[in-house]
């Protein structure tokens, strides 16, 4: 299956800003942040298709997910 | 002079003696603060509490509008609001040289984010809301920033922070700092004049280094 993953902030450095990766069925939300060697604890916030997602979330052909660092600094 | 001061914002009578009229409390006096408040107080804001606990140090230099070799070791709060006065003396100015508390948005009208923990962003969210004072978040690091509006409606801060615990201390451009600072500062002006914007209810996602912004929308609750 296709879905189009787009990272923000630095999770864009050495990786990219949006790719359509092709996944095996039954992939989650949490197995594309592993295979990008991002750590979950960097993670903020996990949007499929404009909506708020979880690790466990399974992925579908055709999905948008978006995966935004935490951004601490003031 | 006071007229005249604020003329060439353009702004009609009406909504400059609003923003003459607000209280805007600023937590956090060093990037985002620091900056924040020296925008708003241009732009004319009557009052302002500042409350910041540190002093300023050698690595805030590159990015601390009022951290300057003099300042070094001064309290921030302090320093900040001796130099608002010094733009304006007209200003009223509050400061706390502690870590915040419900008397640090005591009559505000609105609250700048300009802490750098997420545990207490969330805290400070929460204040907030149960005073029905809007909290216009910035967060900053390396090329990165965003920028948003945190209500009772819209609890950005929860969206952005709960997922979290790590707190470090990230490496953060004076650039990053100045462009968040004023998109605070422009949603800050807005929520006083009534005027609707997109980041009441979601957030905006700066990316200086590829020149990409997204605007995202946050989920109602």
């Amino acid at each position: 299956m296709l879905v189009t993953v787009k990272l923000f902030a630095f999770f864009r450095e050495g990786r990219f800003i949006k790719e359509d990766r092709e996944l095996p069925e039954g992939t989650t939300a949490g197995q594309v942040v592993d295979d990008l060697q991002i750590d979950r604890e960097e993670v903020g916030v996990m949007m499929l298709n404009s909506r708020h997602c979880q690790f466990d979330r399974i992925l579908q052909d055709g999905d948008a997910y978006a995966i935004f660092p935490v951004i601490g600094g003031g | 002079m006071e007229a005249e001061r604020t003329i060439r914002n353009g702004l009609d009578l009406t909504d400059q003696d609003t923003l003459q009229q607000a209280t805007v409390s600023i937590i956090g006096c060093g990037g985002l603060g620091g900056r924040t408040a020296e925008l708003l107080v241009r732009l004319g804001i009557g009052s302002f509490i500042l409350t910041d606990p540190d002093i300023f140090t050698t690595s805030n230099l590159n990015r601390q509008i009022f951290c300057t070799p003099e300042t070094l070791g001064l309290n921030k709060a302090e320093i900040v609001a001796g130099e608002l006065q010094k733009i304006n003396p007209e200003v009223t100015i509050r400061f706390h040289v502690q870590a915040f508390s419900k008397e640090s948005i005591k009559n505000a009208n609105l609250v700048i984010d300009g802490l750098d923990s997420a545990k207490d962003r969330l805290q400070l969210a929460k204040i907030c809301r149960t005073r029905s004072i809007p909290l216009i978040h910035g967060a900053v690091k390396q090329w990165y920033g965003q920028v948003g509006v945190d209500h009772q409606t819209s609890p950005l801060i929860d969206t952005l922070y709960s997922n979290t615990e790590t707190n470090s201390t990230p490496n953060v451009l004076p650039m990053t700092v100045a462009l968040i600072a004023a998109m605070q500062a422009a949603e800050a002006c807005k929520y006083l004049l009534q005027k609707e914007s997109p980041l009441q209810n979601g957030w905006l996602q700066c990316d200086l280094k590829n020149c990409d912004y997204d605007q995202i929308l946050q989920e109602k609750i």
